[in-house]
């Protein structure tokens, strides 16, 4: 039976010893969670969180001063889950003599990959990733959004099930960004399991299912995005009023708590509490006030996460 | 075997990183120089050309061995490139020997060009063939991979500069063992012989591998010592390859 999570980590903690004088310095403490098959997972923390570094063990680049992890994929032996794995580094850097092409073809032939699979791979990957252009370049001129496409292309380039993404969207312009994330969707909606490492809240907030939220080596939340939203939606409700006056704001905030006031040319906008919202909207009808647009506040993910901080130190 | 592809790929990177157009002019200068030396220089012209080759190709293997061998490992560690190898399915031991195969095409091709132009020279200028120049630029090769085997190593423990730096005194010593045992001074002293001898077993012996001396004099040497220094060579090269894969197999690669 196929279990819903692709890989499962336990208690992994990790001391690095700098220097014999120093002190060891902890980057992860009993790091524990699950990542989803079949979804999205963000991988949030500020810089220094241990993201990289925890990504390193589990690719075993490094190894973990204790913990366990387990992987759910096609195959027992590391050669067979190394196939079934796309990993793209954090710097990606590569030999900068060979040409995107070489480079790409090594990648395959070192993944079991048949020549002319990889052609039609690299012909299909290079247009999507809209690096075609530069394959026949040294790598050595490349820049650095150039770099992550070429990086991308190598890590589709298997097409394996489960994608580990070391910050895939910095070094990316804006349109860069728009696309490497409708990639990010398409290849879910292909089946593929993904977790990437970001610290950008809203990137995570758009393209994620579940998310995972890193603060100093330990983890402060893991689920579902959606879940994180509905347990923290604080209701409040905005309104947005036309040719709102000086003087009915004054009458009106002394019946109403507006909070977050704000104009903006002919438009008002505030909020007030959830067990005000009735009597707030009867009030600017009774007044004939031109409400422009009213809705539900839905807090961003960010804030949810400065809530959670805050609480949690 | 991914062993062969990353050999591959290595070779093809340090070949059109221009090493080997600098390999291709240093044999063309070599011909020249030689050609020049041996008109102007004392002693056969053939001979001086000969030597002067030899010269050239142990030390430009020598030279790549060292400055290149340096950062076949290092430098995908410290770039961290090795990470996205490293994450396909391929072990760090092909990984590794993998690397160092492809730097020894590298190696190879250059000991083989000069070598050519050295015998070319060597020929044109009048000198008789002898298989002991086949067996001299055998061992020069054979030098390469032990230095290279080393500096590999050292670089897998210590940073660049102490690497090359250990590996070009070991090489000193190697070579030096012989000339130190013959010192008046040591031989009074059965102590320091002995402490040499032991130095001798951890120590490459690098003066077993140069057979110039024997070919330039015209001194044959019995097949005995060549195949005995070939299987000195290979004990060497076996133990130092262990070495490297038992360190690199443990080596934390952030
Ligand atoms: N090799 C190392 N030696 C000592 N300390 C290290 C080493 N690698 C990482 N660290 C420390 O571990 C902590 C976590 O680093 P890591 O690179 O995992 O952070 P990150 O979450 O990926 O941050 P960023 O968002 O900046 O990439 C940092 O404080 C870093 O200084
Ligand atoms: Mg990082």
């Amino acid at each position: 039976m196929m279990k819903n999570e692709i890989i499962e980590i336990s208690n992994i903690s990790k001391v690095f010893r700098t220097d014999f004088y120093k002190k060891p310095f902890s980057a992860l403490e009993n790091v524990t969670f699950s990542v989803a098959r079949g979804q999205i997972t963000g991988f949030l923390g500020a810089n220094g969180a241990g993201k990289t570094t925890l990504i390193k063990i589990i690719m075993k680049f490094i190894a973990a001063n204790s913990g366990h992890i387990a992987y759910h994929l096609r195959g027992d032996s590391w050669r067979e889950i190394c196939l079934s794995i796309g990993y793209l580094p954090e710097r990606p850097y590569f030999h900068p003599h060979l040409t995107g092409r070489e480079f790409l073809e090594y990648m395959g032939r070192l993944n079991e990959m048949k020549m002319s699979a990889i052609v039609e791979q690299v012909k299909n990957l290079s247009v999507r990733l809209r690096i075609d252009h530069a394959l026949d370049r040294k790598i050595k001129s490349y820049s650095k959004g150039m770099l992550q496409r070429l990086g991308m292309t190598a890590c589709l380039l298997h097409d394996p099930e489960f994608l580990i993404l070391d910050e895939p969207l910095s070094g990316l312009d804006p349109l860069g960004r728009k696309e490497f994330k409708n990639i990010l969707i398409e290849e879910r909606a292909r089946g593929k399991s993904i977790f990437f490492s970001s610290h950008i809240v809203p990137d995570v907030e758009e393209v994620c299912q579940q998310v995972i939220f890193l603060e100093k080596g330990g983890v402060l939340y893991q689920g579902a995005i959606d879940e994180l939203i509905v347990q923290n939606l604080k209701p409040n409700f905005w309104f947005v009023l036309n040719d709102f006056d000086e003087t009915s704001i004054v009458d009106m905030q002394q019946k109403f708590a507006l909070m977050n006031l704000s104009h903006k040319e002919k438009l008002t906008s505030f909020e007030v509490l959830p067990d005000q919202k009735e009597h707030c909207l009867k009030y600017i009808l009774d007044k004939n006030y031109s409400l422009h647009a009213f809705g539900q506040v839905r807090p961003r993910l960010e804030e949810i996460f400065y809530k959670i901080k805050e609480e949690h130190f | 075997m991914k062993l062969l592809i990353v050999a591959r790929y290595t070779f093809l990177e340090i070949y059109k990183s221009r090493i080997l157009l600098n390999v291709f002019l240093l044999s063309i200068g070599l011909a020249l120089v030689s050609a020049l030396a041996s008109a102007l220089a004392y002693g056969i012209p053939s001979r001086v050309s000969l030597d002067l080759g030899m010269g050239l190709s142990s030390l430009s293997s020598i030279g790549i061995a060292i400055f290149l061998g340096v950062g076949l490992i290092q430098k995908e560690i410290e770039a961290r490139s090795i990470h996205l190898i490293l994450s396909h399915s391929i072990s760090r031991i092909s990984y590794l020997f993998g690397k160092i195969l492809g730097m020894l095409g590298i190696l190879f091709v250059n000991v083989l060009m000069l070598s050519a132009v050295t015998l070319g020279m060597y020929l044109f200028l009048g000198g008789v063939f002898s298989s002991m120049i086949l067996w001299s630029f055998l061992f020069t090769f054979c030098e390469s991979i032990l230095v290279l085997l080393l500096v590999v190593m050292f670089s897998l423990v210590a940073n660049q500069v102490l690497a090359v730096l250990f590996t070009i005194g070991i090489y000193a010593c190697g070579y030096g063992l012989e000339g130190i045992k013959d010192a008046l001074f040591v031989r009074l002293r059965p102590a320091f012989m002995y402490a040499l001898t032991l130095f001798e077993h951890v120590i490459p012996n690098f003066y077993k591998l140069n057979v110039k001396d024997y070919l330039l004099y015209e001194h044959k040497l019995p097949l005995g010592y060549l195949t005995h220094a070939l299987f000195y060579f290979l004990m060497y090269a076996v133990l130092l390859s262990v070495a490297n894969a038992w360190i690199f197999s443990r080596k934390n690669l952030d």
